[in-house]
């Protein structure tokens, strides 16, 4: 007896104190219960997302439809459902487009230094300069219309942001001494970066991305409500939002339910972005 | 009479990650009125903690647990612990005020002197906006800053630190408090302008009639200033009493411990004179510095770190750099490990000439350095054994590199051995090391590639006495073992007299004196060498009282006895 609690009692000690708080694990089971949505959505709802019934059409929420029904009869949550993969899908694209070009630039930036880190970093500051959604808007404009094309310009806001934060955490780390030291012991370059800079630097910018995309989740629905994105009848968050305002005043579920599911995958993703920054700082 | 601040069984504790740990546990302390009482301790004492609890300004997650301090003013006794906030605020600054430890961050860098010495004033609503002028400019004048009327229309960035320190204290003194709390005052300071300080404290201190309760991990200064000494360690009282006789006569074994550590106090720790046997040594140096000249800035303003200095150290000796900051005593080191190219001069290392060779092979073996601070030289990401072993991964392996994981890892292990650490430590990170470790795995570092020549830039001065002391004694039998060649650049005299063979003083750039440790340390030419000396905190009743105690078991127990 005694050694089974001997054995057991350190443990439970142990999980006591790694238990995470309940605020992150509510945002992680967001993030997972939106994640199985978009890779199985078939799996969560038995209504088709495209084919309405008409004479479904407009109901407010029941058990047979917990969202309610649309103009065309079609079943809201299982339009919800199958929207996740398309959102989720154009926000990861988005963040990595962001994540690796921003990366790149503010290391190359920050290591470098002189004439290599003005010219990136005034680039930088020209793409700043302009508002987020009209830059969005051009590069869709460039690209043509499409749910890849809109993430890809989604992740091109945010070129300029990761490359700010990638350049200054980069030209800390290469001011430290350990870096000094690792060039004293012969280092080369490349090495140096590679072994000490970049390990030290990623931290804050990893939680960057993981703040970014929900952040890209709401620009692509910004996106989808302007028309740049999925045509319909594609199930998108953004878009549904869109095809439902002309009901907001006879049929508010259309627009609500839809926009607490973004805004609550938006929120866990900005939670367990905090995390990740608590977690590397 | 009746003290003026009474601690009483104090303990306070810190809520870190969940968890309450005790820092202060069970402190009692007398503060006479008009006296100085001088907390001592390493760091993590809580000696700090107890300062904070006492002016209510304990950090985030700081709590008193049990215990009272009394506070005896004019009006009655008070309970610190019990008052609420407005009534702290009310003491603060005017009844009790403190002195913070780093005059380089502790003044609001966009608000001028003045408004940061009238501060206390404007708060307390002592005059007139400009009766309160002209009160900080009295205030300024009585630090002894020249012309105060301009030095409060300037701004922090514009002094020195000295000078900074003098506004902390002008501000603390404002409203005349009876009890002044001062956190390191000095730490942060060359040992001339410590000094000048400590006198000023002392002289505000008999004006005022207040009393001070001075904060320092050094036992010299508290020998020195104070009337009684409290010795802390890990948040408990060790001993108490007057500075007399507990420094006299320690009744514990830690404070005996720390005053043999304590490198100001500990006299009989001069080299033997290792350059006179050997003539030869001498006369063919190992390192030769010659007319070495570093400009700092663009031609035009360009501010000249180092003028014209040039040195010689003798194969396995220990050249000693010393200078206050801004002397160009780094400037120097790390132009000799090849870090930057100086404007003029040469530096050869046997035959190596270093400025030709920067950056190469052979230089990084015959020089590397260990710099300063520990807690920043050691990659936090990676563990102590890749550290060390990276820089057998840099070198070709023709020359001495290696690649396999074995014979690496077995590389690792010979050289935390060398270093008196145990070899599970390879596994660390740097985290999870004290500061005396992480020293110790720096200096592997250094010395895994087997290098003549070792820069040891202020190699000590971020640790704790005890264990200063240690990476000292490290570092000599190193030496002795390895026949190392050491350029050991610090601003402690005491710790010139324990580890150096020869000395060079620098000031503002230039070398005003060289010679034998010896020499220059017994027999001052120059006198700023001979300020430098005056400035060393050590009282002579304590000097006399350690010569009569038994000789520490240390290796300098037969050699002579420096001054």
């Amino acid at each position: 007896m005694s050694a089974v609690t001997a054995a057991l009692l350190p443990r439970r000690t142990e999980r006591a104190r790694s238990r995470p708080r309940a605020t992150l694990v509510l945002a992680i089971a967001v993030l997972a219960v939106s994640l199985a949505w978009a890779i199985v959505p078939w799996l969560f709802t038995a209504h088709d997302p495209l084919a309405g019934v008409a004479a479904d059409a407009l109901q407010a929420p029941s058990a047979a439809h917990p969202f309610g029904t649309d103009a065309t009869g079609r079943d809201l949550l299982a339009r919800v459902i199958f929207g996740a993969g398309n959102s989720l899908a154009g926000a990861a694209i988005a963040v990595l487009v962001g994540f690796v070009a921003g990366t790149a630039i503010g290391v190359l930036a920050g290591s470098t230094g002189g004439i290599v880190e003005e010219a990136l970093m005034r680039v930088v500051d020209v793409l700043l300069a302009i508002p987020g959604l009209l830059l969005a808007l051009s590069v869709i404009v460039l690209l043509g219309f499409g749910v890849t094309n809109a993430a890809i310009a989604v992740g091109v806001t945010s070129i300029a942001v990761f490359a700010r934060l990638a350049r200054s955490q980069v030209v800390r780390v290469r001011r430290s001494d350990y870096v000094e030291a690792a060039f004293g012991s012969g280092g080369s370059f490349a090495a140096v970066l590679w072994r000490h800079v970049l390990p030290n630097s990623l931290g804050a910018v990893l939680a960057l991305a993981a703040l970014q995309f929900g952040s890209a989740i709401l620009q692509i629905s910004t996106l989808g409500f302007l028309g740049y994105g999925a045509p319909p009848p594609t199930p998108e968050w953004g878009l549904l939002i869109a095809e439902s305002r002309d009901y907001v005043a006879t049929a508010w579920w259309l627009t609500t339910l839809p926009g607490i599911v973004v805004a609550a995958v938006v929120l866990a993703a900005n939670r367990v972005a905090a995390a990740v920054r608590e977690g590397t700082a | 009479m009746s003290a003026l601040l009474t601690i009483d069984d104090l303990a306070v504790s810190y809520r870190a990650r969940r968890e309450r740990r005790t820092v202060v546990d069970g402190v009692s302390l007398e503060l006479q009125r008009g006296e100085v009482l001088a907390l001592v301790g390493e760091s993590g004492s809580g000696k700090t903690t107890i300062g904070q609890s006492i002016i209510g300004l304990l950090a985030d997650g700081g709590r008193v647990e049990r215990g009272g301090i009394h506070l005896r003013l004019a009006g009655g006794p008070l309970d610190l612990t019990a008052l609420p906030q407005r009534a702290m605020q009310e003491l603060r600054g005017a009844r009790i005020a403190l002195v913070p430890q780093d005059p380089g961050t502790s003044l609001n860098p966009v608000q001028t002197i003045g408004a940061s010495v009238a501060a206390p004033l404007r708060i307390h609503r002592w005059g007139t906006k400009e009766s309160i002028r002209r009160r900080v400019v009295g205030l300024l004048d009585r630090v002894g800053l020249d012309a105060p009327e301009r030095r409060a229309r300037q701004y922090p960035h514009e002094l020195s630190g000295g000078m900074r320190q003098r506004a902390l204290i002008a501000a603390a003194i404002a409203l005349e408090p009876d009890l002044i709390i001062a956190d390191e005052p000095t730490s942060a300071l060359d040992v001339t302008v410590q000094r000048r300080i400590l006198d000023l404290l002392d002289d505000l201190r008999a004006e005022l009639g207040s009393s001070l309760l001075l904060i320092t991990h050094d036992l010299a200064v508290a020998a020195e200033r104070a009337d009684s000494v409290a010795v802390l360690r890990a948040g408990r009282l060790e001993e108490a009493g007057p500075a007399r006789s507990v420094l006299r006569e320690p009744q514990r074994d830690y404070t005996a411990a720390l005053l043999a550590d304590a490198p100001a106090l500990a006299d009989a720790s001069a080299r033997p004179v290792r350059l006179a046997a050997d003539p030869l040594a001498s006369l063919t140096p190992l390192v030769t510095i010659d007319g070495l000249v570093h400009e700092y800035g663009t031609r035009g303003d360009a501010f000249r770190a180092v003028d014209d200095v040039g040195l010689t150290i003798a194969r396995g000796t220990t050249h000693a750099l010393v200078g206050e900051s801004g002397s160009g005593k780094t400037t120097i080191g790390r132009a000799l490990a090849g870090f930057h190219l100086p404007t003029a001069g040469s530096i050869g290392i046997g035959e190596l000439d270093v400025l030709a060779e920067r950056g190469s092979r052979r230089l990084r073996h015959a020089v590397q350095l260990v710099s300063q601070n520990p807690y920043a030289s050691l990659d936090p990401r990676r563990t102590i054994g890749q550290t060390i072993g990276e820089p057998l991964r840099y070198l070709p392996v023709a020359h001495g590199g290696e690649r396999d994981r074995r014979v690496l890892a077995q590389r690792v292990a010979t050289a935390l051995e060398q270093v008196a650490l145990p070899a599970e430590s390879a596994h660390r990170l740097p985290r999870e090391l004290s500061g005396g470790q992480r020293q110790r795995v720096a200096i592997a570092r250094a010395l895994i590639i087997e290098p003549e020549v070792v820069v040891l830039d202020e190699a000590v001065s971020a640790l704790d006495v005890t264990v200063q002391s240690q990476i000292l004694e490290l570092l000599e039998r190193l030496q002795r073992e390895l026949g190392l060649t050491y350029l050991f650049i610090t601003h402690d005299l005491a710790v010139v007299r324990r580890i150096a063979d020869t000395v060079t003083v620098l000031r503002r750039g230039r070398a005003v004196e060289t010679g034998t440790a010896q020499q220059v340390l017994t027999d001052p030419q120059h006198e700023y060498t001979q300020a430098l000396l005056d400035a060393v905190p050590a009282p002579d009743w304590l000097r006399d009282a350690r010569r009569s105690q038994p000789a520490h078991a240390s290796v300098a127990g037969q050699l002579e006895v420096a001054r």
